[in-house]
């Protein structure tokens, strides 16, 4: 046997010089109760919270060639017959919600760049 | 006719934020080691590419702390909860607010730069966090303002509005008092929605069909009122499903209902299946006809696509739910409907339009990220601050399953060897209690000429050289050669010998079906088994008892054209397997038939040079054009007869559309001879189950 890295730490140090993903932090908050210790002070609870930054997670689902032909980037109505009386909902961008969002808030937005 | 489309011109890009949280325990069985992953995906990503847990559309974005909040007295200590979790949310969600704002640029995977607007447009959580979320006490309804004492009704009731409700709670934090604190079931907390552009969290909140269908409204309520309306009670339903006939697809429940005590969704599922067939006959009427509703209901909301049509049939369901519930109260099961579970259906239809089907919300999704992301990881940890641990976990295996992609993409016919763990658990549990190992199934081919054939039979026959005589007394196929022959007669390939009593066959035990996809359903195909084996008597081998394996004949579903309908069975003439493929579905249901296959064979090539599989079948009575039994809305049939005399015929295997479900008509009380492997051949008259598959569901 031959194995290809020395140990578990050699093979983590490579891992780590692999592409960055969006990276973790922690915030810890502390909480003032109600409820007094023995010292008379009210008690306290340090907690932490691990989390990453929502925006960056949304670049690399998007970037992600893996999703490619699978990503829709705008509200469809879609009608079974022509007349457009019998409307169908499936996936998200056939539903309302995008497409108000669309219409009615597109003036909100700065109109961005046009790909 | 092709769907046409509306298109709107191009400008700004929204990337629909799709937020889950849901707490979790990490280990199976100690106590206290618990985990609140939060995930985020965008509803820009298709759905078939969320439900795959292996596609990692979902990416987990925190862990939200978890107290006990010992440091507070019991009194305030879950309002403290509340106001902990929007603080901790609000860290987490605070760069959507500017790029919710002002747009980011992002390189989208089709490899244009697109300015995206990250807006939180769906939020998936169980009962008990929708609440938390909507800052609304456990007994209202976190999308509306309806009294809680009118759950119960289909009274329309008004939305919340978000800028109102900030606004109360404002002034609620101000010391005031406003009057609509209290109207609007609020809990004094500073919502993590307040700050976040363009949102109505209210909306957002979607539908959870595992927990507010099948285990909040099913079985925790209809099922077990139901139980309580039949005359035997829990004994005589139990008895019901013991001796339920069986199907592959279906779980059977040995030892009846009343005693299981652990419940997953899948026995949700199968107990929904036969359940309306189960309370037939032994009820009040009015009874039968709210638990279809219901299940109506299930089944719809389960759905993949809706049109404006199907969602009228969605709330005709519920419709007729409402206008039979007061059996319950008549019956003295309940005095009220003022459950949550029932409320929160009427939202259904609104949220289906508004962010697309239901499928796409289910909380079972998280459930399988729960075991890949947050329950490996901990077993990778050594149990202490663990949640540190389990990020640095995630970032590693993320980064190789990155690289194992690029890779595959970057070096031609690169596969990497990385385990996959789908997080599939419990659902093919019983798919492999009902597979049949001594099957040659690696080596089944689709056995097509130029019409690419929907069935499947092993590369060649399993029993070699059945005599007739043992095809006719072993398999009950009494009328074997009368029926070969007569369809030998009309096969224009015909062969000089004609088959006698010392002809052999050689027989198959299954052949597969790949059930169509339909829109409504499955975008994917789903396989489908029948059976033809006979049964095994128990024998004590070397290796241990091997217990007696009761016969399997399944009952299937038949087309035969409509002309030929007419002529009788008997006249049926074999087809081209071609007119499998042009089954228009709106027609279907005029040509169907059901029959039970009994032999599934090869025609020796003597006899002729049809070289599909044939079947040996019995049918049953035709099908009339609208369900006959009005409570329950289903076929009932029966064994089909000719001067007292089974019908039976020999027709190609391309002709049948997928295996059914016939469930016995057990009357109001069951007789106590029947057990599920005979009960096929002790009952007379039989539902047609079209609970079984959503397919079935959906053609029935």
């Amino acid at each position: 046997m031959d194995p290809a890295f020395h140990n578990v730490r050699a093979l983590l140090k490579r891992i780590d010089a692999l592409p960055d993903r969006p990276n973790w932090t922690c915030t810890s908050f502390q909480v003032q109760g109600d409820v007094v210790d023995a010292n008379g002070t009210l008690k306290t609870e340090d907690v932490e919270l691990w989390h990453r930054n929502p925006v960056e997670c949304i670049k690399e689902l998007l970037g992600n060639p893996a999703f490619k032909g699978k990503q829709f980037y705008a509200p469809k109505r879609v009608y079974r017959n022509a007349d457009g009386t019998n409307r169908e909902y499936s996936e998200m961008w056939t539903g309302d919600w995008w497409w108000f969002m669309q219409v009615c808030d597109g003036q909100l937005f700065e109109m961005g760049t046009n790909s | 006719m092709a769907p046409f489309q509306m298109e709107l011109p191009d400008g700004v890009t929204i990337a629909p934020v799709i937020v889950s949280s849901d707490k979790t325990q990490l280990t199976r069985f100690a106590g206290d080691k618990q985990a609140w992953p939060v995930y985020l995906s965008i509803g820009n990503i298709d759905k078939k590419t969320h439900r795959q847990p292996s596609a990692r559309a979902m990416v987990l974005i925190g862990y939200i702390p978890i107290s006990k909040l010992e440091c507070f007295s019991k009194k305030t200590r879950s309002l403290e909860g509340y106001q902990l979790f929007h603080e901790c949310m609000c860290t987490l969600l605070k760069p959507l607010i500017d790029a919710g704002t002002n747009g980011v640029d992002m390189l989208c995977a089709d490899g244009f730069i697109r300015t995206i607007y990250p807006i939180l447009a769906s939020y998936i959580a169980d009962y008990p966090e929708q609440c938390l979320v909507a800052c609304c006490k456990e007994s209202a309804c976190p999308r509306c303002i309806v009294n809680p004492k009118e759950r119960g009704t289909r009274l329309f009731s008004n939305s919340r509005d978000p800028a109102n409700t900030i606004c109360i709670l404002g002034e609620k934090a101000n010391g005031e008092n406003p009057l609509e604190f209290d109207d609007h079931s609020l809990r004094a907390v500073n919502p993590f929605w307040a700050d976040l552009p363009h949102c109505n969290i209210f909306t957002s909140i979607t539908p959870d069909i595992l927990h507010q269908l099948h285990k909040g409204v099913f079985k925790d309520h209809i099922s077990s009122w139901a139980t309580e309306s039949t005359e035997g009670g829990e004994d005589e339903v139990d008895a019901r499903f013991q001796s339920m006939s069986p199907h592959p697809s279906l779980r059977h429940f040995k030892r009846g209902i009343s005693l299981t005590t652990q419940w997953t969704r899948t026995e949700h599922k199968n107990m929904e299946k036969v359940f309306l067939t189960v309370l037939a006959g032994a009820t009040n009427p009015a009874v039968i006809r709210a638990v279809r509703g219901v299940l109506d209901f299930i089944y719809h909301a389960h759905f993949e696509t809706h049109t404006d049509e199907s969602l009228g049939l969605l709330d005709a369901a519920w419709l007729t739910f409402h206008d039979n519930k007061h059996i319950f109260e008549d019956l003295k099961i309940r005095k009220h409907f003022n459950i949550s579970k029932l409320h929160n259906i009427k939202h259904y239809i609104d949220t289906i339009r508004s962010h697309g089907t239901a499928d796409g919300f289910n909380t079972e999704g998280t459930e399988c990220l729960h075991i890949d992301l947050a329950k490996m990881g901990y077993k990778a940890t050594n149990k202490k601050e663990f949640i540190k641990q389990m990020t640095i976990w995630l970032r590693h295996q993320e980064s190789i399953q990155q690289f194992c992609l690029y890779l595959q993409w970057a070096v031609p016919g690169y596969t990497a060897e990385i385990s996959k763990n789908d997080g599939e658990v419990g659902e093919d549990e019983e798919e492999d209690e009902e597979e049949d190992e001594e099957e040659d199934e690696v080596n089944a081919v689709a056995a097509g000429d130029e019409v690419m054939e929907s069935y499947t039979v092993a590369k060649k026959p399993v029993l070699r050289n059945v005599l007739v005589t043992s095809i006719v007394s072993d398999y009950g196929a009494t009328d074997f050669l009368q029926h070969l022959s007569s369809f030998i007669d009309m096969e224009p390939l015909a062969g000089n010998v004609a088959p006698s009593t010392a002809s052999t066959f050689d027989l198959y035990k299954q052949v597969q079906f790949v059930l169509p996809p339909i829109p409504e359903v499955t975008s994917e195909p789903t396989p489908d088994v029948v059976h033809a084996t006979r049964a095994a008597p128990a024998m004590i081998t070397s290796q241990g008892i091997k217990w007696a394996i009761p016969g399997q004949f399944s009952t299937v579903l038949v087309q035969e054209s409509p002309s030929i309908a007419a002529g009788g069975p008997l006249s049926s003439k074999p087809q081209t397997s071609q007119c499998r493929s042009f089954i228009s579905l709106t027609v279907l249901s005029l040509g169907l038939r059901i029959a039970q296959v009994w032999v599934i064979f090869k025609l020796p090539a003597e006899f002729s040079q049809y070289n599909h599989p044939l079947t040996y079948v019995h049918w049953y009575t035709p099908l009339g054009r609208t369900p006959n039994d009005l409570d329950t809305n289903m076929f009932t049939i029966s064994r089909s007869s000719h001067n007292h005399h089974q019908r039976a015929s020999i027709i190609p295997v391309a002709k049948i559309i997928w295996s059914c479900h016939l469930a016995p008509k057990f009357g109001c009380k069951i007789p106590n001879t029947w057990t599920s492997s005979t009960v096929l051949d002790d009952a007379t008259r039989f539902f047609l189950n079209p609970y079984l598959h959503h397919h079935d569901f959906f053609l029935l």
